[in-house]
This record gives structure tokens, sequence and C-alpha cells, in this order.
């Protein structure tokens, strides 16, 4: 396993709540400062070990990221999405969610909204609601309604997302 | 061939104990086309050994079979969305695995086991796909109900083989077996 959160790009301008800021120079645990400001688009990534750490293992993105007051180092996340890559930089799974509390003291994500899984060929989609993510172990627990639905047919849905992904510039 | 399969059911019913394996008649020919959906209240995923755990009222909702059990075990190969193994296992609060398959009429096999295991795999081009049930397995077919040790069913063909059988027609029994028990008496 690489190093979690070994990059954080910002993707559009805007000045990062010191949480994110402390969260991008690595340092996962520090004390949020009680920030309002949320953060837009953007994404934290984790590569594999070597051999092939040129290679993205995980991304997780989100539409906005805002410090929850009270709470140090959790994160109040809207439009969550975790891809999971293999070595060879295929796209093995899509995780997504409307919304969801991103803990940056143990790497963990959980809500009780909707959450959605689909398998990077596109034959396996999984939808429910309530979940709890623990990063490290890459562990993901759907607590309730659980729908799994096995394609018979040809993978279609995410064949666009399985093209293979960049390397570390 | 009609005599050949009443005494091959005769000798079963009067407990045949040799260990062998035989065929029964196919539940269906081939596979209907649609998508599988598995109902459950919860499910863990490892992302890492990719193996999903489905526990809760697990209801398994295809286009040849519906299956019933406690808990649901599938892993997936890298680099493929489709499931290698399922295993489906009982609980003490629910003690079979219920399966009811549909045969080629449309009608229902109901079998039942402590344990049903699919495995899938391609090879060469070819698809092997095969449901086995073990742990004390009851069919109940249209033609005939019956127990065994193990009870094979190959989706691809729509054949399923039982080990160690012991049927009992319920009725047609000659149109059954006769065309497809190579194992029986002679």
């Amino acid at each position: 396993m690489g190093t979690i959160y070994q990059t954080i790009r910002r993707l559009t301008t805007g000045a990062l709540p010191p949480g994110l800021l402390a969260l991008a120079a690595g340092v996962g645990h520090a004390q949020f400062a009680q920030s309002p400001g949320p953060s837009h688009n953007f994404s934290m990534v984790e590569y594999f070990d070597a051999p092939f750490d040129q290679q993205i293992m995980t991304r997780m993105t989100s539409a906005e990221a805002r410090p929850v007051a009270g709470s140090a180092g959790v994160l109040d996340i809207r439009q969550f999405k975790l891809e999971s890559f293999s070595t060879n930089g295929r796209t093995e799974m899509v995780i997504t969610a409307p919304q969801c509390l991103f803990s940056t003291v143990d790497n963990t994500a959980n809500s009780a909204g909707p959450i959605r899984v689909e398998s990077g060929d596109g034959q396996l989609s999984l939808a429910g609601d309530g979940f709890f993510w623990r990063q490290n172990e890459k562990y993901l627990s759907i607590s309730n309604r659980v729908v799994t639905v096995i394609s018979s047919n040809a993978p279609t849905l995410l064949n666009a997302q399985t093209q293979p992904t960049k390397k570390k510039p | 061939m009609k005599k050949t399969g009443l005494l091959f059911i005769c000798a079963t019913v009067a407990g045949l104990t040799v260990l062998a394996q035989t065929t029964a008649p196919a539940p269906q020919k081939g596979r209907r086309s649609g998508n599988s959906i598995i109902h459950s209240e919860h499910c863990d995923f490892d992302l890492v050994k990719r193996v999903f755990v489905y526990t809760g009222h697990v209801f398994i909702d295809d286009p040849d079979m519906k299956l019933q059990c406690a808990k649901i075990t599938a892993t997936m190969p890298a680099g493929s969305g489709h499931p290698d193994r399922i295993v489906a296992e009982n609980s003490s609060a629910q003690t079979n695995v219920v399966i009811d398959l549909l045969d080629d009429h449309g009608e229902t096999n109901h079998v039942t086991g402590h344990l049903a295991v699919y495995e899938y795999a391609v090879v060469g081009g070819v698809t092997n796909e095969t449901v086995t049930v073990t742990g004390d397995p009851h069919i109940a077919a249209t033609e005939f109900t019956g127990t065994a040790d193990e009870l094979k069913w190959n989706r691809a063909t729509g054949h399923m083989a039982a080990k160690n059988p012991n049927f009992t027609s319920t009725s047609r029994l000659d149109s059954v077996l006769a065309p497809t028990n190579a194992a029986a008496p002679k």
C-alpha cells in the first residue's frame, strides 16, 4: 500500500481551509482550525508501492469539502467519489455518494445517505443506504437495503472510464 | 430405453449406495438472458481482496433461479466485475439455502441444502458456470423428488448431476431419465 494522500491537487482556484491545507501538507492528524470556508473540487490521490509507484491506486474527489465545526479533523464532503485502479491503470471500482463525513484523523468516511458502487467494466453495480469506508484497509460496509446488479451482457457502462490513468507528474 | 430408465430409478430408490456420479434431467437448456440481482440488508466489501459479503435476508433474483440464504460471499478476479465464485450459506436461524430453478417449461425445481457454491470461469472462450449444492441436498422437481450427496447444476448446458442419488418418481418417469442416464444398470 502506498502512503495515503501523498498528493492532493487543487483543481480550482480559491484558498483551501486550514484543515485541508494541513491535509495537503501530509499532516492528516492535524487539528482543524475553525474555518468557515469550503474547498471546491479537490482530489486526494494515493499511489501504489514500488514497483508500481507511478500508478494511482485510489483517487478521492469531491465537489465541496467543508470542515465540520467542533469536530476536529472532520470534513463534510459533497459529491463524494472514490475510484480504485489496478496496477495497469484500469478502473476497478467507483464509489459515489452525494454526501458523507470524512475524518482525516483515522481516514474514514461515513454517511446515513445513499451510496453507489460500480465496477470498472460495468458488469457490477451496487446501491444501498448508509455506509462506512475505511480508507487504510480499503474496506466498505453498507448498512441497509443493498441491491447489487450483475450484468449478463457485455460491459458497456463504464468503458469510457477504464482508460489507463495518468502517471505521476 | 424406457425400461433402462425405469430400472435405474428403481435401483436408486432401493438405496444405491455405491459412490457414483450420474446425470439427472436438465432443469433447462442454456441460460435465459437478463441481469442477476442480489438483495440483502448489509454488505461488506474488501476492496483489496475483492470480496463482497452479503448478510441479512439475502435473496438472488436471477432469470434462471431464485435463491434465499443467510449469507453470501462473492469474490471477483482482478480486472473483472463478474464474480468467479459465490458461496451461499445457511445459519442457525435460516437452516437451508433455498434455490428455485426454472426449467424449460417454466416450472420450478425446488432445491435445498446447507451450502451452495457458484463457480464461473471462461477458459479458451468457453464459459464454465456451475452451482453445486451440498449438505443434505434435496430436490423436488416436477417429475421426481429425492436426495443426494451433491447436486451440481451446469448452467451452460442446463444439466444437473447428482452424486449418490436417491430419487423417487412422481410422474412421467420414463421420459425423465431414460435418454440421459448413461450409468443406468442393465
